[in-house]
């Protein structure tokens, strides 16, 4: 929308700028073209008022042609051709008062006219640059303030998504159950107890740091998951399962913290926790490329489970913050085969700039 | 009743039992019987063993805690829910459960529950777990299986392989051909429960599962015959005929 029509004070604050220069020109009237004060402001300013809502019209223009360095010659070209017909219509606006004005009064209006031809197209040029300069400002300004609200939008977006992950990942299901493993453990095992607290500790501690340190190590991350699964062996005992495989050099890769949980969490939630019997899990981390292949399987959930899995709330809010730090191509894929589902993340090697 | 209070714990977290057993020791009114890992085996002994109190987890593989109650119907002790998570708090209320004991579990608390326990212990009536699935389910998605208790034996019956639902006095047959089984239910409420854009009722006596039907052929001047992919007849009402026009449309 054309600023000036956004609010009656922006139409009264371009009004108060325009008055002077109005005046001015009156003044060229009364300077160049011998006319005395009176017939020089009623020659001159109704055209002026025209051309102030002509001029405002200039702003889409200005909206459609961005300053960009590299449109240098479009740029003089179209605000060239434009000023021209601006200085003309100018002009001829003015013309056509003096035209008006001969009807009802005595004077030579048009000569007036005609001796102002030059000072008439330069006034037009110059109104018309004038106009183009105010409107590109008006458009600079409002898009410093939409990009400072977007940036804003996306710290915001981020910082939810970091909350829910740290909300998802400290579940009360999984806190609460710990502990009751660990106080079990107390006087039964105060050895299992112990090393129980230790990871419980451990996977708390990194848990919470999340939000601090955006960035990881790929070996922090696999302690991390780790501890998890230390503390799930334990609540799950003959029914769970795991195995690693990592390549050799994948513990420097740097990648965003509390990637690597929710693909375990996941796996053991649908794959492990709701079968009877349990299951193996199996987590690999590959390296492909300059990038990391992160692959966790897991047997098939039972078919006929209350509530059938695909919810996935956990893999969505990690799609949600790898959105953040990749894009949303960059996200968990689900391949089930011979009875195993493959939940399979390919990372590139991490935007170090960014970090 | 003797004084002794009977117990049963299913939990499918070894610590977790480990730690409710020990302590139950406390209490030495109370006899823990056995316990069981997960719903099926839950089912069973509870069955076999007739306990008078179980405690009884939520969050467990393929049967959770209300399920249990459900299949045991009303050979069903006294309930207590012992839970890590207190977000089914409302819904083991409704399941007409005794208490509910948050894990880990403190000693005054389990002694309070005891306490209620053995106050209401003797006169639950045998009746008051009619109509437990309605309250369970009714604010969930549809049902997508159906329990079926035969003996101590647990099926579960995924709905797309039921083909149509038969009141029988005051059970319904269910027919996942090649199969049947009897439930304790009213036709009604399983109406309620299932997707009513898969299954419709066609008669006082009938649900049809419609991925079933094969096509519909006039009878009489008021009634249909409905013809099943398996080979059956089904009769089918003047009010059971505009529904399923509402739904094939």
């Amino acid at each position: 929308m054309n600023p000036l029509l956004r609010s009656p004070g922006n139409l009264l604050l371009a009004a108060l700028v325009w008055s002077p220069l109005a005046a001015g020109m009156a003044g060229l009237g009364v300077g160049v073209g011998g006319l005395s004060w009176g017939p020089a402001l009623l020659l001159l300013v109704p055209p002026m008022v025209a051309g102030f809502f002509l001029a405002s019209s200039t702003f889409y223009v200005c909206r459609s042609e961005p300053l960009r360095l590299r449109r240098i010659g479009r740029l003089v070209l179209i605000h060239g051709a434009g000023g021209l017909f601006f200085a003309l219509l100018f002009f001829i606006l003015v013309f056509l008062t003096g035209t008006l004005l001969d009807l009802f009064f005595t004077q030579s209006w048009k000569q007036a006219v005609f001796r102002l031809t030059l000072v008439l197209l330069l006034a037009g040029l110059f109104i018309y640059l004038i106009s183009i300069l105010f409107h590109y400002l008006v458009l600079a300004v409002e898009e410093a303030g939409r990009s400072e609200r977007e940036a804003m939008e996306e710290r915001l977006a981020a910082s939810r998504a970091e909350l829910r992950a740290l909300r998802d990942t400290v579940h009360p299901h999984f806190l609460f159950n710990s502990l009751t493993a660990l106080e079990a453990f107390i006087l039964s095992d105060p050895p299992r107890a112990r090393l129980a607290c230790l990871d419980l500790a451990d996977f708390l501690r990194y848990t919470l740091r999340l939000g601090r340190q955006e960035w990881v190590a790929a070996a922090d991350e696999r302690e991390h998951a780790q501890a998890y699964l230390n503390i799930e062996k334990i609540r799950l005992g003959e029914r769970l399962t795991f195995a690693w495989a990592v390549d050799a050099g994948v513990e420097s890769f740097r990648l965003p913290a509390l990637t690597l949980l929710p693909l375990i969490e996941n796996a053991i939630k649908h794959g492990v926790a709701g079968r009877l019997d349990g299951g193996a899990i199996t987590i690999s981390l590959h390296c492909r490329g300059s990038g990391l292949c992160i692959e966790v399987s897991n047997p098939e959930p039972p078919a006929d489970a209350a509530t059938p899995p695909g919810g996935g709330h956990g893999l969505r809010t990690l799609t949600d913050r790898l959105a953040l730090h990749y894009g949303r191509e960059i996200r968990p894929r689900i391949v089930r085969s011979s009875g195993r589902v493959i939940v399979s993340l390919d990372l590139p090697a991490s935007p170090e700039g960014k970090k | 009743m003797s004084d002794v209070i009977r117990a049963f714990i299913v939990d499918d977290e070894a610590p977790a039992r480990a730690a409710l057993k020990e302590e139950l020791t406390r209490f030495p009114e109370i006899e823990v019987l056995a316990e069981a890992e997960n719903g099926f085996a839950a089912v069973k002994s509870v069955l076999e063993l007739k306990p008078d109190l179980l405690f009884l987890d939520i969050q467990m593989p393929r049967l959770d805690g209300f399920d249990v109650i459900e299949l045991l119907g009303e050979e069903a002790p006294a309930v207590v829910f012992v839970t890590a998570f207190d977000a089914y708090a409302l819904r083991a209320f409704e399941a007409r459960a005794l208490d509910y004991l948050l894990k880990p579990v403190r000693s005054e608390r389990l002694a309070a529950c005891l306490g209620k326990v053995k106050q209401v212990l003797g006169r639950l009536e045998p009746s008051s777990r009619q109509g437990l699935i309605a309250e369970r389910r009714d604010r969930e998605a549809p049902l997508n299986r159906i329990l079926v208790r035969v003996g101590v034996d647990v099926h579960l019956i995924p709905v797309k392989e039921i083909s149509h639902l038969e009141a029988q006095d005051d059970y319904v047959r269910i027919h996942a051909p090649p199969k049947s089984y009897l439930k304790s239910e009213r036709l009604g409420r399983l109406e309620q429960l299932l997707d009513s854009r898969q299954f419709c009722r066609i008669h006082r006596s009938f649900i049809l599962n419609l991925e079933f039907l094969a096509k519909i052929e006039p009878w009489s001047k008021e009634s249909r015959i409905a013809k099943l992919k398996t080979g059956v007849t089904l009769p089918v009402s003047r009010e059971g005929y505009g529904r399923l026009k509402v739904l094939l449309r």
